[in-house]
């Protein structure tokens, strides 16, 4: 026997109140799983939209929100004299309330950039010209509006043709409607208006750092970012962020309470019998970590819970209308790695104290109870 | 008030001494040892007596370093055991003990609550395994190894803790009441049990008892009353 199997033994003698613990923590890690799930999703989500159009710079509004404020259209022509620029195609994107469905991403798209080329066409075609009137669809947003080729669309009070179906290539394109950057202007009533112009470099493998260097000089009230950094120094995205962190230690300090309780019950119940070891001539320290890797056990347990909860968790809300593409949840291995070492430190954390505590009972008082 | 130690001419080698020991408690309102002086032999058996209150519990659990003396001085093997610095190491190396209410750890196997003090020695598993089996084969338990305490009769479960006291070897067997829970039967079985591990292994014990027929199974007497030694003498046993 080890201590270990000894400090087991403690756990699985009250089975019911060890798994509610279990449960209790368990929920909070999921919580945490699927709050950063969501938060790292939206991240990246958006960075691999990014990296699928074969965007490596962006230039925006420099004031912040989830979609940047819309600017004059012809900031591009700045951009394309800068030598190191290869593509440079303006694009105005919104998220609006289409028929059926709350939320879905509509994007503008100058015609013939090369924001039009990646779109892998599943069925269809793209837009003929600039001025036609018809919408192609990324193919998660075909089926959750229910549309097929040849389906009209209504698009705030104008109705669209669907003229494609494609694939796009990652999750938020897919749950994209694209159409002519002026069409989407005239109905949102922005005209000459775009909020990203996106920028493919020459030197595609080379550190950017000059690029945007060159480019933010040339437009001083612009920021110009790189796509991964749109997005992860979006204000939009770092708000959600903080608020599922707030969420998420909120739900593991009320897991820390209830694995403190939980800890404090047993050590109290265990009076006599700590009493009993320290007779027996054990080291407080050895108690100590007894209690310890009790709270490790159960924190441990309840981190394994709580992944498999919370990436059931995401899984479950991806497939709601609100979340389906726009947002692929993340559940990798570094999320799953911070929610176990969240877990553990929960452990160590409500296990310490109450390890203290027990470490200061009074054999000959703690004998007589 | 002190008594002169034992006089058996056999049992000269203090293995412990008492000597002027106080001990009060609630701020001195209960004053539950006052002036204790004896010396213990090694190999010696020792029964003290005495009625509910007059202090022998609260003195065994100073031989045993569970409480510490508020004046006074108990040398175990010539060394102040009030002054310890790791009192959990010295219990551990130099006492046994065995109490009324035998305090095995219910989720434990026999073969393993004896187990339990050897985690102090850094013995390996095996070998804590071995003499655990050893031990519990000598109290007459070796077909009871993996009972937990709750499937054992009340003189079983003082046979595992006797088996546990002897765990690291100690010097000395400290005994609280340990028939106290028991029938009597399982009395004389366990104190059969006690009196071999003094005669033929030549343990020493010290009995903590208020039943004067447990008592007489010991070489000497001690009786205390509030807190004090009344009388300390020497039990004549028939020849064998």
């Amino acid at each position: 026997m080890t201590l270990i199997q000894l400090t087991l033994k403690n756990l699985t003698r009250r089975p019911v109140r060890t798994a509610l613990t279990i449960m209790g923590i368990g929920v909070g890690i999921g919580a945490v799983v699927a709050l950063l799930g969501l938060a790292w999703g939206l991240s990246k989500g958006w960075s691999e939209a990014q990296k699928a159009r074969g965007t490596d710079l962006v230039v925006r509004n420099a004031a912040g929100g989830l979609l940047a404020q819309p600017f004059d259209a012809t900031v591009i022509d700045t951009v394309r004299k800068s030598p190191m620029v290869d593509k440079a195609a303006n694009m105005l994107t919104e998220v609006l309330s289409i028929e059926e469905a709350p939320m879905v991403v509509v994007s503008g798209r100058e015609w013939g950039s090369y924001l039009w080329e990646y779109l892998e066409l599943v069925e269809g075609r793209k837009p003929k010209d600039a001025s036609e009137k018809s919408v192609v669809l990324g193919t998660i947003a075909a089926e959750m509006l229910n549309k097929k080729v040849g389906d009209s669309v209504t698009i705030e009070v104008e109705d669209f043709t669907v003229v494609g179906i494609v694939d796009a290539k990652a999750v938020v394109e897919d749950g994209t409607i694209f159409m002519n950057l002026e069409a989407l202007q005239n109905l949102m009533q922005k005209e000459n208006r775009v909020n990203f112009v996106n920028i493919r470099l020459k030197d595609r493998l080379a550190d950017p750092a000059a690029a945007i260097s060159e480019l933010s000089t040339m437009l001083p009230q612009y920021k110009v970012q790189t796509a991964g950094d749109l997005t992860a120094q979006n204000d939009g995205v770092k708000t959600f962020e903080a608020m599922n962190w707030a969420t998420s230690i909120v739900a593991l300090l009320v897991g820390t309470f209830g694995v403190m309780n939980t800890m404090f019950m047993s050590v109290f119940e265990r009076t006599r019998e700590i009493g009993v070891l320290i007779a027996l001539g054990w080291r407080r320290g050895r108690i100590l970590w007894m209690i310890i890797y009790e709270s490790l056990m159960l924190c441990a347990a309840a981190g394994v819970l709580g992944v498999v909860f919370g990436i059931g968790l995401l899984k479950a809300m991806s497939q709601t209308h609100w979340m389906q593409g726009k947002l692929e949840p993340y559940f990798g291995p570094d999320l799953i790695g911070l929610a176990l070492v969240l877990a553990l430190g929960v452990g160590l954390l409500s296990g310490l104290y109450p390890a203290l505590r027990c470490t200061r009972i009074n054999p000959s008082i703690a004998l007589r109870q | 008030m002190s008594l002169p130690p034992s006089t058996n001419p056999s049992l000269q080698t203090p293995l412990l001494e008492v000597e002027d020991v106080h001990r009060d408690f609630d701020d001195g309102h209960v004053l539950a040892l006052r002036g204790v002086s004896f010396s213990i032999a090694d190999g010696e058996s020792v029964a003290i007596i005495g009625a509910s209150g007059s202090g022998k519990s609260t003195l065994l659990g100073l031989l045993g370093t569970l409480d510490v003396a508020d004046k006074g001085v108990i040398r175990f093997r010539g060394e102040d055991i009030t002054k310890l610095k790791d009192p959990a190491a010295f219990r551990a190396r130099n006492i046994g003990f065995v109490f009324q209410a035998f305090h095995l750890l219910p989720t434990l196997t026999s073969l393993e609550n004896v187990q339990v003090p050897m985690f102090e020695t850094g013995a390996p598993m095996r070998e804590r395994q071995r003499k655990a089996r050893e031990l519990l084969d000598l109290v007459g338990m070796s077909h009871r190894l993996d009972h937990l305490p709750a499937k054992l009769s009340g003189g079983e479960r003082q046979r595992v803790a006797i088996a546990r006291s002897l765990a690291n070897d100690p010097g000395i067997l400290l005994a609280d009441e340990p028939t106290g829970n028991l029938d009597s039967k399982n009395s004389h079985q366990i104190l059969e049990l006690l009196e071999g591990l003094h005669k033929k292994k030549g343990m020493t014990l010290v009995l903590v008892t208020h039943d004067m027929e447990v008592a007489r199974k010991a070489d000497r007497i001690i009786t205390m009353r509030d807190g004090q030694i009344v009388s300390d003498e020497a039990v004549k046993h028939p020849a064998a």
